[in-house]
């Protein structure tokens, strides 16, 4: 096993911390009083900043209650426990620890790729954009985070992520499509696609100059689209979509 | 969480003596300053302690900080401190029990076609709990390593302060807990 495959499993290992107590009020309450007479500011002000920190104190308990209440499970003295999901207040930005690559902008995506970057009209524009260029040619993925139709996808916090390159997906399927993965074909806006369920899937295709390739890195590990774009883009969208969903979202790609 | 694009002028105004625009920056940073603790003191009480009296003292030692640089790992060093102070005081050697749920969400099984065995979520279950075993029995230093670095997703500069050390320290040491802890793991049957 690499030292890298080592260091991505640990990341992706979903700790569940114990809650963070919200200390602020409590600083600003100790400074206050420990803070000589002459620097204080006038009774108004201080008045207002008290309104300020005790908005703020309201706000956070506000943000923490849901993580509280979710599987965040405090085991006692000196002990974390790790869930095999999430709390559902994420911890890390979206598509971290999903070894995505270079968070980007699109601009620098599309500055940075040799085939035109599309973005799904159906969503807009993408919640964070990466550049992958550790396979020796660059993949770029779209990160979307959950909304209505796209919910989280296990343990990663992540709604749909749509992943494009230069490559095909034929005809390698068969060898991402492992005994436990069940694979349908379809077509969408006329180019041959691959609905991919069942066991998470590694990514196997050929690249315009090279030999063929098999990504392993576990992504999300839920549905997957493929679509063997006429213009040698291979798409790839990976999220606990439904087909239909993840069909008119390939489909809008403009 | 990302540095706010206000940091600098929420720094600016506490080093003014602002009160509430350092409330606003403990509000920032006070779950990662946390969790640092935690990992450090390895008590959630010791560490919520820990964090307050750290950001109690950053205050008093802001005009000392450099202006434009960013704030968290200076605060992660006093927090750091702070947490190892109280370790020490305590005398106790508390040790972070890591632990896999065996529980598997149910929402794993949704996907699954009804042919598909149930194996390879019962596989990573096992992957991870030999991970965190392997990561139990390391000598403190490596885990705190891989904790701040893997787990907590500190940069290596933000680890080099929390540690105390220099970056190049960091990875080394790293370097050498991850190889220990691969011999640790054992070879990947999964």
């Amino acid at each position: 096993m690499s030292p890298e495959r080592l260091e991505r499993e640990l990341r992706a290992l979903p700790v569940a911390w114990p809650p963070a107590p919200d200390v602020a009020e409590a600083v600003v309450e100790r400074l206050h009083v420990e803070q000589p007479r002459a620097a204080r500011r006038s009774p108004r002000r201080a008045w207002r900043a008290a309104l300020t920190a005790l908005a703020a104190a309201v706000a956070l308990t506000a943000a923490i209650e849901p993580a509280r209440s979710a599987v965040l499970d405090w085991l006692g003295f000196g002990a974390v426990s790790i869930e095999r999901r999430e709390p559902d207040a994420p911890a890390r930005p979206l598509g971290a620890g999903l070894d995505l690559g270079d968070p980007v902008s699109l601009e620098q995506a599309r500055a940075a790729v040799p085939f035109p970057v599309q973005v799904p009209a159906a969503l807009g524009a993408p919640d964070r954009v990466f550049l992958d260029t550790a396979l020796g040619h660059p993949i770029v993925w779209l990160a979307y985070r959950p909304r209505p139709g796209l919910p989280r996808a296990g343990e990663t916090g992540v709604g749909l992520l749509v992943g494009q390159l230069e490559g095909r997906a034929e005809p390698l399927i068969e060898k991402t499509a492992g005994a436990g993965t069940a694979l349908t074909r379809l077509r969408v806006d006329g180019d041959p696609a691959m609905w991919l369920t069942g066991d998470p899937h590694g990514f196997a295709y050929v690249p315009p100059t090279g030999e063929a390739r098999f990504d392993d890195r576990e992504r999300l590990a839920a549905d997957v689209l493929l679509v063997d774009r006429a213009d040698g883009v291979l798409l790839r969208l990976e999220g606990d979509m439904d087909r239909a969903t993840a069909t008119r979202v390939a489909a809008s790609l403009r | 969480m990302r540095r706010p694009d206000n940091e600098p002028e929420l720094v600016e105004r506490a080093r003014a003596r602002d009160l509430a625009a350092y409330g606003e920056l403990v509000r920032i940073h006070q779950e990662i300053a946390f969790r640092t603790a935690v990992l450090i003191c390895g008590d959630p009480h010791e560490a919520e302690e820990a964090v307050q009296e750290a950001f109690v003292k950053a205050y008093a030692a802001l005009p000392r900080f450099k202006a434009g640089r960013p704030l968290r790992p200076w605060l992660l060093a006093i927090v750091a401190n702070e947490a190892r102070n109280r370790r020490r005081a305590a005398g106790r050697r508390t040790r972070l029990a890591l632990q896999v749920a065996e529980q598997i969400p149910a929402g794993d099984q949704v996907h699954a076609p009804p042919e598909a065995e149930p194996e390879p979520a019962a596989l990573a279950t096992e992957r991870r709990a030999a991970l965190v075993a392997a990561l139990e029995r390391l000598p403190e230093r490596d885990r705190t390593v891989i904790a701040l670095r893997c787990l907590l997703d500190l940069s290596e500069a933000e680890t080099a302060a929390a540690l105390g050390v220099r970056r190049g320290t960091v990875k080394s040491r790293l370097s050498r807990a991850l190889d220990r802890l691969r011999e640790e793991v054992g070879p990947d049957v999964a």
